[in-house]
């Protein structure tokens, strides 16, 4: 009895979670979509007005083709990283992957002038052009310069599944294929890249996902015709009850939840890795002068690249005045002498806010996951498939449900209302980040054999103490993996954030950095904020993985 | 345009060859010679460096010290794929993303074959492992001894120059085993390929090779046929590894002619060897041991023994004697209606002289 | 059922323990008098204003709420139902036109004395008494000296000069459905120079625009970074881009808008006393002499104030040249608010590539003209020229009522009924723009290939 009711009861109460905090406040904003506004009743017209609309098709088809190069230039970015520090020996490799998941750490705002700086028309980059060559090349125009901060934003991605997935692939297969006379590009396309693809796939699909929903970077660059800067506009616009925004909304989201899907037939039955039952573990192989010359020489310049906006940041957040020149006319610590002094508790807020949110982000997924993945009760798949779905919410809207939905309840003991009181800026944090640490626990439990669990169980252990002693301990690298993009994403979290922030004391770094941008005197500083956050989240995720390396070690040592 | 009579056969010289991954040393001074179309097995233990020296002449791993030649070209800086040594891995390493069919034609593609010979190819490659018919299945879709069928031939299209064997059999079960061994001959023969196989197996070793290396720690022990190495062990590592044996250690009491070698303070052998030395030991099989023979054995040492215990094996019963306190195995054939020993009972143990054979210790 | 309430009561238990656990942790927010002020402005003006009152009225704590302004109406009006905001603070009066509708202003009367019923040609106050002017703010015209410099572009002075060829692709603003008094500028020129000039006006600016920003502050960053040469922005934001040291200058075109800044009490205020205490404090001598430290610089509502302004500050009480030329009806704006909104992001903001192409094409032939005489150039010339400048609907039907309501459907009750969607206006009105400065494109192209 006891068997069959506690994994409904997990099941049931993850399902309201869910439910309260993801699917009641999303539909009390989007049922307006399905409303006809002169009557009030439910209709469809709106979806045909949508599609009759030639400014809607048109932003569609540039939210579809900025997801898609976004998607192809981040594995341009992606692959050589992840494929010459997995398959070759080589100086500085933890290095590289470190610094590959800087980029995910953009702070808002302060990115997109950053990048403006370097890239722009007049940035560092085409004023040294001009002065070289007289050529001017428009990086940051339009859609290009949509492109081209998505795919350094959000490569790595691809990176950390690529890199995984790279891994996991059994040496002998790629021994094999040079065995019979395979080397190089067609090594890597014919053999290694199909043995990778579930991998690759699952980080494009973020990728593509994560494009297609972006608001910040095309409206930070001044690009109306895309789907989420439109719904965005709509919504957001003094006294108009337009449903347009609500049903590019919904548009999204079903989009969203579509190319999920697709990505998930498309890596069915894929599944390679593991398995080996022969020779496992990577040999790395060394490379000849000039090749490793040339590897290195890719890698710094794909490190210059996807590090620019940060780079361009410390500049900045350094820098006294910087405008139509190539750096900054002189340079200064006064910025993050005002940051410290005036603004710790953002930092502070950060921190926790962060640290809550990605906690409860993995003790969520671990639970998700194992009721998917090792429980028969009903319909367990919608519990991934809702909480993926958060993907696919634009921030704002999440921000407007939550007021919403929570304005009239009042917390006991605080007596406030839930949609101000600071816990609601963590919940939405933690919704907005679940995916990422779904994602990566699914993999980590994935990976843990059935057999290992039924030991323990057999050995007397209950459900609990197993999972508990066993489980859990198995999934720690994917847990800290998960932990880590959450944590790092949700510090510089702004669009859910910015709608629900009711006291500053309470704000987080976000808040900050936007207010800073809102005045002329406030560059600096908000550059410094920005930096001050992209240090502490990579410091912290690098202790997360010194850690779990440490644990691994011990684990090693006490058992062998 | 058939494959038998493509292959030329080549002769392998390996000389003095190291390895080491970093600072452990996983082979030392191997020098070998193996025959065009020699059947040639690498015999050891794990982890005593066979499959480290076969990846080595395919070009995997660390790049070794000395020389490997084939037909007396040096391949050492070659790249693996420039090598056209063909390898079967233990695990088959079957691209799960590709057929059957595109498996087997990766290395035909690799050296664009054009595409009439390239099918004739791959359907006689499979012909000949008795595949054809599933050209178009996935690997995942293939039993255990389909795959290592699929690995053979997608080797072998390629007509290599060497065919290198990584533990073929060991990850099928007994009865698969024995087909497929049979079968790898068969087709080496066919080919003529000079074939080296990797094994920890001495059955597999002794049933399939023509000659073979007893590798241990990262030294070869003795290369010789199955028979020699069984019959004549250089050590006692080899005469252990190549099946069961008997093997009393001593003092050498009277080196050169009738020497004696003491065994404890009660047991004096005899032996027949020109190696002077102060110490050894005597090896003799279980098998050449008889027990209160029916008729007297000539030129043989004869001693009392008590059974401790027995083992009924099937074809033959194996004892285990006490003389004094030196223990001994003794096999006695098997066949219905014949009587055996029981425990405690005596017994007289006869060794015939020429059986015994004495291994100086180094 | 059982499993349903033990779930809930599992839930509620670890939300209750959570909470308890961390507002131990975190510091309980006092119960003394406190503030909370939602806002658009700067944190340079929002610090100064909050530090200056909390010393004069030490028992109160000030929380000032940053909000871009469409964020703070929407936040109080999804937080109408358990309000905890005190005070809307922020320059747009549409904004608080929007709250005032919504029933979500209070009524408040102004203790303070000695303050004129106008600034400019524009009321100070609200007709109604909701919201109070305290402040006003000149638009102009912002440019980055090295920009032009480098590009040898002359600085504009009017806004007359943003239509001529040279500033082709160097210009920038935000929507006025994006900003407030980015709407209030539009509207101004669309009541100074008559619904079809003003709006043929803005098209020739809008023509050579660099990029229509998203936010308001998105102007001064463009220009303040050498993204875009030249910004229509509101003064304060050139001049305190200016105090911050980068190298921009500013200056009001002979006819400016005048922006009044506004501040109102939130209906159902939790700190009503505390709430009016700040807006006399906002009016009172001290309060107003703030606004002249340039790093806030906005015009003070006291006109004695001016006496202690530096020499060059513009004083809209002595110089009739700025914002007075407009007589500004503030109903005809109200009344078409989101209408007029919603076409400029059609013909502009989201059509700002073909109308850019065609505004180039059409300068590429006037230029080729120079010197020339071709009747049949100069016709097709005028004729581009009409294409972009025409409009989808003329100015009565802008202040049809009926007609607006399709872009402001609010519906109170049940019965209420609205005609028409907007997607489905804006669709037309995008078809007709689109096709118009397309074929503008091609008829300037034209003039040019006779020339």
């Amino acid at each position: 009895m006891v068997r069959v009711r506690t994994p409904y009861l997990i099941a049931s109460t993850l399902a309201f979670f869910l439910l309260v905090f993801l699917v009641i406040p999303v539909g009390e904003v989007i049922y307006v979509a399905f409303q006809d506004s002169s009557t009030g009743a439910l209709t469809l017209i709106n979806f045909v007005d949508f599609f009759k609309t030639s400014l809607f098709r048109e932003s569609f088809v540039n939210s579809f083709y900025v997801a898609g190069m976004s998607v192809l230039f981040a594995s341009l970015i992606a692959m050589p990283l992840a494929y010459f520090t997995t398959r070759f020996n080589f100086g500085g490799s933890i290095i590289i992957q470190t610094l590959g998941i800087v980029p995910l750490i953009m702070p808002p705002f302060v990115g997109a002038v950053a990048m403006q700086l370097l890239f722009g028309s007049n940035g560092s980059a085409n004023l040294l052009l001009d002065q070289w060559f007289g050529i001017n090349i428009p990086f940051m125009e339009g859609l290009n310069g949509v492109i081209l901060v998505e795919s350094i934003h959000y490569f790595p991605f691809i990176l950390i599944n690529l890199s995984a997935a790279l891994n996991n692939i059994d040496r002998s297969m790629e021994e094999a294929a040079q065995n019979l006379g395979s080397s190089g590009m067609r090594l890597f396309r014919r053999i290694v890249l199909p043995l990778a693809m579930p991998g690759y796939l699952a980080g494009a699909s973020l990728v593509f996902l994560k494009a297609f929903d972006d608001l910040g970077t095309p409206l930070l660059l001044n690009v109306n015709n895309m789907l989420a800067t439109q719904a965005y506009l709509r919504i957001s616009s003094i006294g108009i009850s337009d449903p347009m925004g609500y049903v590019i909304s919904v548009i999204l989201v079903l989009f969203s939840l579509f190319s999920l899907w697709v990505s998930m037939l498309a890596s069915k039955g894929k599944d390679y890795s593991g398995g080996g039952k022969g020779s496992s573990g990577l040999l790395k192989r060394d490379m000849r002068g000039w090749e490793k010359a040339g590897a290195y020489a890719l890698i710094v310049f794909l490190l210059i690249l996807v590090l620019s906006p940060h780079i361009s940041l410390l500049l900045l957040s350094f820098g006294t005045i910087w405008s139509y020149s190539v750096l900054p006319d002189a340079f200064t610590t006064a910025h993050y002498v005002e940051v410290i002094s005036t603004t710790r508790e953002y930092i502070t807020n950060t921190l926790l806010y962060a640290g809550i949110a990605a906690s409860f982000d993995v003790f969520i997924g671990i639970a998700i996951s194992y009721v998917v993945l090792r429980t028969q009760v009903i319909g367990r798949r919608w519990l991934d498939y809702i909480a993926t779905g958060a993907l696919a919410v634009p921030g704002v809207v999440l921000g407007i449900g939550y007021l919403r939905t929570f304005n009239d309840f009042n917390v006991p003991v605080i007596g406030k209302p839930l949609a101000s009181w600071w816990v609601i800026i963590v919940i939405a944090l933690t919704i907005r980040r679940l995916p990422y640490a779904l994602r990566a626990c699914t993999a980590a439990l994935h990976q843990v054999s059935n057999t290992l669990e039924e030991a323990a169980e057999n050995l007397g252990a209950g459900k609990t103490a197993t999972v508990r002693k066993i489980v859990v301990p198995l999934m720690a690298g994917g847990i800290v993996a998960g932990f880590v993009t959450s944590f790092a994403t949700a510090t510089v979290e702004l669009s859910a954030t910015l709608m629900l922030v009711t006291a500053e004391s309470d704000a987080p770094l976000a808040y900050g950095i936007y207010v800073f941008m809102q005045s002329a005197a406030g560059r600096g500083p908000g550059a410094a904020l920005g930096l001050i956050a992209v240090v502490v989240v990579a410091l912290g995720s690098y202790l997360a993985h010194h850690f779990i390396e440490r644990n691994k070690r011990l684990q090693v040592t006490s058992t062998g | 345009m058939s494959l038998v009579t493509q292959v030329e056969p080549v002769r392998l010289t390996i000389e003095n060859v190291h390895i080491s991954f970093g600072k452990t040393k996983v082979l030392q001074g191997i020098n070998l010679e193996i025959e065009p179309g020699e059947f040639f097995a690498f015999l050891g233990p794990s982890g005593s460096g066979k499959s480290t020296l076969l990846r080595a002449i395919a070009g995997f791993g660390p790049v070794p010290q000395g020389r490997i030649l084939i037909d007396g070209k040096d391949i050492v800086s070659l790249s693996p794929w420039k090598r056209d040594v063909g390898m079967v891995f233990q695990n088959y390493a079957l691209w799960p993303h590709l057929t059957v069919q595109k498996n087997v034609a990766f290395g035909l593609e690799e050296r664009n074959v054009a595409r009439a010979e390239k099918e004739a190819r791959i359907k006689e490659a499979l012909d000949m492992v008795g595949l054809s018919h599933l050209a178009d299945r996935h690997p995942s879709q293939l039993s255990g001894g389909q795959q290592q069928r699929v690995a053979l031939a997608r080797t072998i299209v390629i007509r290599p120059r060497l065919l290198l064997l990584d533990e073929p059999l060991s990850n099928l079960d007994a009865n698969l085993r024995v087909q497929m061994r049979t079968d790898i001959l068969k087709l080496q023969r066919k080919l003529g390929l000079t074939t080296i196989f990797v094994t920890h197996d001495q059955e597999e070793a002794n049933t399939i090779s023509d000659r073979m290396a007893v590798l241990d720690k990262g030294i070869i022990q003795q290369i010789g046929s199955p028979m020699e190495l069984y019959d004549n062990p250089a050590s006692p590592f080899v005469a252990h590894f190549l099946g069961t044996t008997n093997m009393l250690e001593g003092t050498v009491v009277n080196a050169g002619k009738h020497s004696l070698l003491r065994v404890d303070d009660d047991l004096l052998l005899p032996f027949d060897s020109d190696d002077v030395a102060q110490r050894g030991a005597l090896v003799f099989r279980p098998q050449s041991i008889v027990l209160n023979p029916e008729s007297p054995v000539e030129d043989a040492v004869k001693l009392r023994a008590v059974v401790d215990s027995r083992e009924f094996l099937g074809a033959t019963v194996r004892y285990t004697l006490s003389v004094g306190a030196v223990k001994m195995l003794a096999d006695e054939e098997h066949r219905r209606g014949r009587g055996i020993y029981d425990p405690t009972e005596t017994v007289e143990l006869v060794i015939p002289r020429r059986q015994i054979l004495f291994i100086a210790e180094k | 059922m059982r499993q349903h309430k033990n779930t809930f009561y599992l839930f509620a238990s670890i939300s209750l323990s959570v909470g308890l656990l961390l507002s131990q942790a975190l510091p309980a927010h006092a119960l003394e008098d406190q503030l909370t002020v939602v806002t658009s402005y700067p944190k340079d003006l929002t610090t100064t204003f909050k530090k200056a009152f909390e010393k004069q009225y030490p028992g109160i704590k000030v929380e000032m709420l940053k909000k871009k302004t469409t964020a703070g109406v929407k936040y109080i009006q999804e937080t109408a139902s358990n309000n905890s905001s005190d005070l809307f603070w922020a320059s747009a009066p549409d904004a608080f036109e929007v709250l005032k509708e919504d029933g979500l202003l209070q009524k408040y009367t102004v203790k303070a004395t000695g303050i004129p019923e106008v600034i400019g040609s524009y009321p100070i106050n609200d007709p109604d008494g909701y919201y109070k002017g305290f402040a006003g703010s000149g638009y102009g015209i912002m440019w980055n000296t090295r920009y032009l410099k480098a590009k040898k572009i002359p600085a504009p002075h009017e806004w007359s000069d943003l239509t001529k060829a040279v500033y082709h692709g160097h210009t920038g603003m935000s929507a006025p459905s994006r900003s407030g008094t980015t709407h209030l500028t539009v509207e101004t020129i669309l009541q100074g120079e008559g619904w079809d000039n003003g709006w043929k006006l803005m098209k020739e600016i809008a023509g050579n625009f660099h990029t229509v920003t998203e936010r308001s502050f998105g102007v001064p960053d463009g220009v303040n970074s050498g993204q875009f040469g030249v910004g229509i922005v509101i003064d304060f934001f050139g001049l305190s881009s200016q105090a911050s040291g980068f190298p921009v200058e500013f200056v009001y075109p002979s006819v400016t808008t005048l922006v009044p800044a506004n501040i109102a009490i939130v209906n159902k205020a939790p700190h009503p006393e505390a709430a009016g205490a700040f807006i006399e404090f906002l009016l009172s001598d001290a309060g107003q002499r703030i606004l002249l430290d340039p790093k806030i610089r906005r015009l003070p509502v006291r006109p004695e104030i001016y006496a202690l302004a530096p020499k060059d500050f513009p004083n809209p009480f002595v110089d009739k040249s700025i914002g007075a030329k407009v007589k500004f009806d503030v109903l005809k704006s109200k009344s078409r608010y989101n209408l007029v909104n919603s076409m400029f992001d059609v013909m502009v903001t989201y059509r700002l590539d073909d109308l850019r192409k065609a505004t180039k094409a059409v300068q590429d032939a006037e230029k080729a003209m120079v010197g020339k005489d071709n009747a049949e150039a100069a016709q097709l010339i005028t004729e581009a020229r009409a294409l972009i400048a025409a409009l989808p609907i003329d100015e009565a039907k802008s202040l049809d009522k009926e007609f607006a309501a399709t872009f402001k459907k609010k519906r109170k009750k049940a019965t209420d009924k609205v005609t028409g969607r907007q997607a489905e206006v804006e669709q037309q009105w995008d078809a007709m723009v689109k096709s118009n400065y397309a074929k503008a494109k091609a008829l300037a192209e034209k003039a040019s290939s006779l020339l």
